[in-house]
């Protein structure tokens, strides 16, 4: 059973170093601070003491109000930020989608973008090109394959990222509010994906705060509030509790 | 703080390399001809004013002056341009490594290797122009592309260091750009060696790109093999400061991450 559990945390806590408002991080500031010993950077947790285990095969939810830590906590899930504390462990090939196009190149065709983001997730060019039709066919981009990127309405440019993820071999797919793009029909195709993903074997992280996907999508979800856990176990529990605040701080003010 | 990864991704970084490399030329419009002409404009403009103004006065030391002058312009630009673009490789790059897990040192290889894209076709002008001149080829010739293998090694490891501070703090590009052109007048581009001190020329002779263009010049012009010690410690000392160069980058991977992100 232990086995089983592809992400594993413990006490995970990640800190920020963030400059005060008025400097600017320069080498002159730099030197400043060297001669002077004065420190103007403030600490910010944005995570604190987290304890966490996915299994392999779940879609596990991540909700919270904004600033409560869910991009910074699907970050340290995808070894793109290092932890200031704890442990985690995270077994398997990983791959996060959050700003969707970012990265892509809107001066460039479809095409290139495809074969660019293939690249970035790992997929070698000679299985992206067996693979393309596929991608194609989830996307619909079929008419817009030479279109500049950057020309297509931004519920299509994020089509393309998820398509192409969906595609590579991902064990863990971390997913940070993409599903609110799109019209209703390429979100029910994703969320049909997504459960079939699970289905094989694959792990899902979503990050959202449609709190309906969750609560229908996911089996278990955190609930985090200020960079801490508030809630770890049924994903229905979870979104009962952040209803229930959400309700106590508006009646509070 | 321990994280373990028991089974690291195993990444076609060929592919990443050359995907990247590929988007940086096409969005420096080096894709396309008129972008081409564009790029070579810098370089001849300062030709023109720099021949203009001195051509009587160095002709008098360096025959072959428009030659000299070339060579000179092109090498130098290959570096500058070479290192300031890879100065902002990664803060570019932020999209990318903020949305993607892999190697960073791809994002400073890819800019590295447009700009040498558009030097390389400068470079066959440059040929162009010294067969126009009346140079004949000759056997040094094919120790160009060697000499040119050596700048792009001393860029790599200047460009890897760059990048990493370069994400750190906002204003290096800045003193970059007020470097190189100090750089620019202690590196004999328009001048030769020769009208320099003796002292002056010993000093200047530590600059790794004055041994690199007097090479070229050796080898395209007069057909006079460089000294294989002066170059071979440039090359050892390129190698230490470029494996530095990607250690740091790799130990700073998470650092740089943080610094983008907020």
């Amino acid at each position: 059973m232990g086995s089983d559990i592809v992400i594993r945390a413990e006490g995970l806590g990640k800190r920020f170093l963030i400059g005060t408002r008025d400097e600017r991080r320069t080498v002159a500031t730099r030197l400043r601070r060297a001669l002077t010993g004065a420190t103007s950077q403030r600490e910010l947790w944005a995570l604190r003491g987290l304890d966490l285990e996915i299994r392999r095969g779940d879609i596990f939810g991540i909700i919270g109000p904004n600033g409560a830590g869910k991009s910074t906590l699907l970050l340290l899930l995808a070894r793109i930020l290092a932890p200031s504390s704890g442990r985690l462990r995270v077994d398997g090939k990983t791959d996060p989608f959050f700003q969707l196009a970012a990265g892509l190149r809107p001066n460039l065709s479809v095409r290139d973008n495809l074969s660019l983001c293939a690249a970035l997730l790992g997929i070698p060019n000679k299985e992206f090109k067996r693979l393309l039709p596929q991608i194609l066919d989830f996307s619909g981009l079929h008419d817009y394959l030479y279109a500049r990127y950057g020309e297509l309405s931004s519920g299509l440019a994020a089509r393309l990222p998820f398509a192409v993820a969906l595609h590579a071999d991902l064990d863990i797919i971390l997913i940070d509010e993409m599903l609110a793009v799109g019209d209703r029909t390429f979100q029910a195709q994703c969320t049909e994906a997504i459960k079939d993903l699970a289905r094989r074997g694959k792990t899902l992280v979503l990050a959202s705060h449609s709190l309906d996907m969750v609560r229908t999508l996911c089996s278990r979800a955190l609930y985090l509030r200020e960079g801490e856990a508030a809630f770890c176990g049924d994903a229905t529990a979870a979104v009962k509790r952040l209803i229930a605040d959400a309700d106590r701080a508006e009646s509070r003010s | 703080m321990k994280r373990t990864a028991s089974a690291p991704p195993a990444f076609p970084y060929r592919d990443l390399l050359w995907e990247m490399t590929r988007g940086e030329i096409l969005m420096r419009d080096q894709g396309t001809a008129l972008g081409f002409l564009w790029t070579l404009l810098h370089p001849i403009l300062m030709f023109i004013v720099l021949y203009g103004l001195f051509s009587k006065w160095m002709g008098k030391f360096v025959d072959q002056y428009v030659a000299y002058l070339l060579i000179g312009l092109v090498l130098w630009n290959f570096f500058q341009k070479a290192t300031s673009y890879a100065l902002g490789s990664l803060r570019r790059a932020r999209g990318t490594i903020l949305n993607y897990r892999f190697p960073r040192e791809i994002v400073v290889f890819s800019s590295l290797g447009a700009v040498s894209w558009s030097s390389l076709l400068e470079i066959g002008v440059l040929m162009g122009a010294l067969l126009l001149l009346g140079q004949t080829p000759r056997w040094t010739w094919l120790l160009l592309p060697g000499l040119l293998a050596l700048e792009l090694l001393l860029a790599t490891a200047v460009g890897l260091f760059l990048a990493v501070w370069g994400a750190e703090y906002q204003d290096l590009e800045r003193i970059w750009d007020v470097l190189t052109s100090a750089m620019f007048y202690m590196t004999p581009v328009f001048y030769p060696l020769e009208i320099l001190s003796p002292r002056k020329q010993v000093i200047l002779s530590l600059n790794p790109m004055t041994q690199i263009i007097q090479a070229f010049r050796g080898c395209a012009v007069s057909g006079r093999p460089p000294e294989p010690a002066a170059l071979l410690a440039l090359f050892l000392g390129g190698l230490i400061l470029a494996a530095a160069g990607l250690l740091l980058l790799r130990r700073r991977e998470f650092e740089v991450a943080d610094k983008l992100l907020v």
